[in-house]
């Protein structure tokens, strides 16, 4: 299988394990896919400042992203919930006739232009079909499966009790997205159950982390407040860390807790917690980015591997 | 908000139908049942009620919007549960669009498009992570390779012509 590999602007810049992690676990070593490293990507855009000012600005660097993969024959593959939305979006409204024009007419003054995926060729006929946009935990679901997960995991996660944190633009707005079930998503659960941990029910499951839209740039005491529901619901149902699939989420989560005082969860994207399961060296996971330390998570599980 | 009390004079008629121009939805057809400020995070933490705002859209109140602070979160909770169909994320997204053109851009997303211009990317990693990602074997990140300018050029070019610089105030500046 091939994807190309949409790394965005917080995973690279501010938690560089989880794009290594993302990475060897796709990788010839574990799963066996083909990765390919796109150079010329810019930033998605990002909703809270494209989408909210001006949506056809959006639009237009959006689908310059997309025509940069779409001769490819790859799907992109995100690791971010806000690169994921974004993008799958303006493939999505790119399939109105109208506005791709529109967008053309604009990538037309840099050499561009918005096609699709060519499928088929019949005669002088070329085929065209979206460039596909998907999310890591989807593709670790769908592409690869439970089984064969479970199957590379050489250090089961016994006894760990994970709260699982999807993140709101992995599910939502339904009208788009219909990837996982909005109401009640399995997807992240069972590949955390793969591991063999345990994911635990809490109320607030589905609930935002409190960042997103820019409410955390702009009224950080609203953010954290909302994070704070959401912490307390999961340290009610006994949970020891966190896994999300999203850096922002993440990023939340670490930040509130360090400034709230009130819990030390570790915060794990999905690429961290199945590198750890598949046996990858926890020190070369770059964990001293996460604001809450993992040592005593990784010692606890690794008693062996983990020093000091 | 709740405790204010609403004068005609600030009354805009064609608010809805400026909201419904930057693609947010008929907010008429809302039924103000609630649904979404019971599931929304904002909702329950501050005075903003996404119910009582759709309200004020419909009065056409559009100056009391310029006072709230931009917090929606856009998780989109509210759609879910809209019985009329409304994404009042996306009447968020309108209503800072017509901001954004009568008032002025906030400046944190002045400052983070010129980041983008500048990097492609709204972040910068410190030396540190720049240290981390040669270790690691981990491609060098794109706005540190020279052939990147290309690419930075063409995003120049698109908020030209898209007259995004010129929404933004960034030509102003130069």
């Amino acid at each position: 299988m091939r994807y190309a590999l949409f790394s965005g602007c917080t995973i690279p810049n501010r938690f560089p394990g989880v794009e290594y992690a993302t990475r060897e676990i796709l990788g010839e070593r574990y799963l066996g896919a083909e990765l390919l490293d796109v150079k010329e990507f810019t930033c998605c855009p990002a909703l809270p400042t494209f989408y909210s000012s001006d949506r056809f600005t959006w639009l237009t660097v959006a689908a310059r992203n997309l025509t940069v993969v779409q001769d490819l024959g790859a799907d992109l593959v995100t690791i971010c919930n806000g690169c994921f939305s974004s993008l799958l979006k303006a493939s999505e409204e790119l399939q109105n006739v109208l506005k791709c024009n529109m967008v053309n007419n604009v990538l037309a003054d840099i050499g561009r232009q918005y096609r699709g995926r060519l499928v088929r060729t019949e005669g002088h006929r070329n085929f065209y079909e979206p460039v596909r946009v998907r999310h890591i935990i989807e593709v670790l679901y769908n592409d690869f499966g439970r089984k064969r997960i479970e199957a590379l995991v050489r250090n089961p996660m016994r006894g760990v009790r994970a709260a699982v944190h999807y993140g709101c633009h992995y599910l939502r707005p339904t009208i788009r997205t219909t990837i996982d079930d909005p109401a009640n998503p399995v997807m992240l659960d069972e590949l955390v159950e793969a591991t063999g941990a345990e994911s635990v029910r809490y109320p607030e499951k589905l609930a935002c982390c409190g960042a997103g839209g820019g409410v955390r740039l702009q009224v950080p005491r609203l953010a954290n407040a909302i994070t704070k529901d959401k912490l307390d619901s999961m340290l009610a149902a006994g949970a020891e860390c966190i896994v999300t699939g999203c850096p922002y989420c993440l990023f939340q989560f670490d930040h509130a807790q360090r400034e709230l005082r009130i819990s030390s969860l570790p915060v794990l994207h999905i690429s961290e917690l199945l590198a750890l399961a598949f046996g990858i060296d926890p020190d070369r996971l770059g964990f001293e980015w996460h604001f809450v330390t993992v040592r005593p998570f990784l010692k606890r599980l690794y008693p062996s591997v983990v020093e000091g | 908000m709740e405790d204010s009390v609403l004068t005609g004079q600030e009354h805009d008629p064609d608010f809805v139908s400026q909201i419904i121009r930057y693609g947010g939805h008929d907010v008429q057809t809302c039924l103000q049942c609630g649904n979404c400020t019971g599931v929304c995070p904002v909702s329950l933490k501050t005075p903003y009620k996404t119910r009582n705002l759709i309200k004020l859209c419909q009065y056409g109140y559009k100056k009391i919007f310029f006072s709230i602070p931009w917090i929606c979160a856009g998780c989109h909770r509210c759609y879910e549960h809209c019985p009329a169909d409304i994404d009042p994320a996306e009447v968020f997204v309108a209503i800072r669009h017509i901001q954004v053109r009568e008032r002025g851009v906030p400046r944190w997303i002045r400052d983070n498009v010129g980041l983008i211009l500048r990097n492609g990317f709204g972040a910068v990693p410190s030396d540190d992570i720049r240290r981390y990602r040669e270790r690691q074997g981990l491609e060098p990140l794109p706005n540190t390779l020279p052939g990147y300018r290309t690419a930075l050029e063409e995003l120049a070019t698109i908020f030209r012509r898209t007259g995004f610089d010129r929404i933004l105030g960034l030509e102003e500046k130069k």
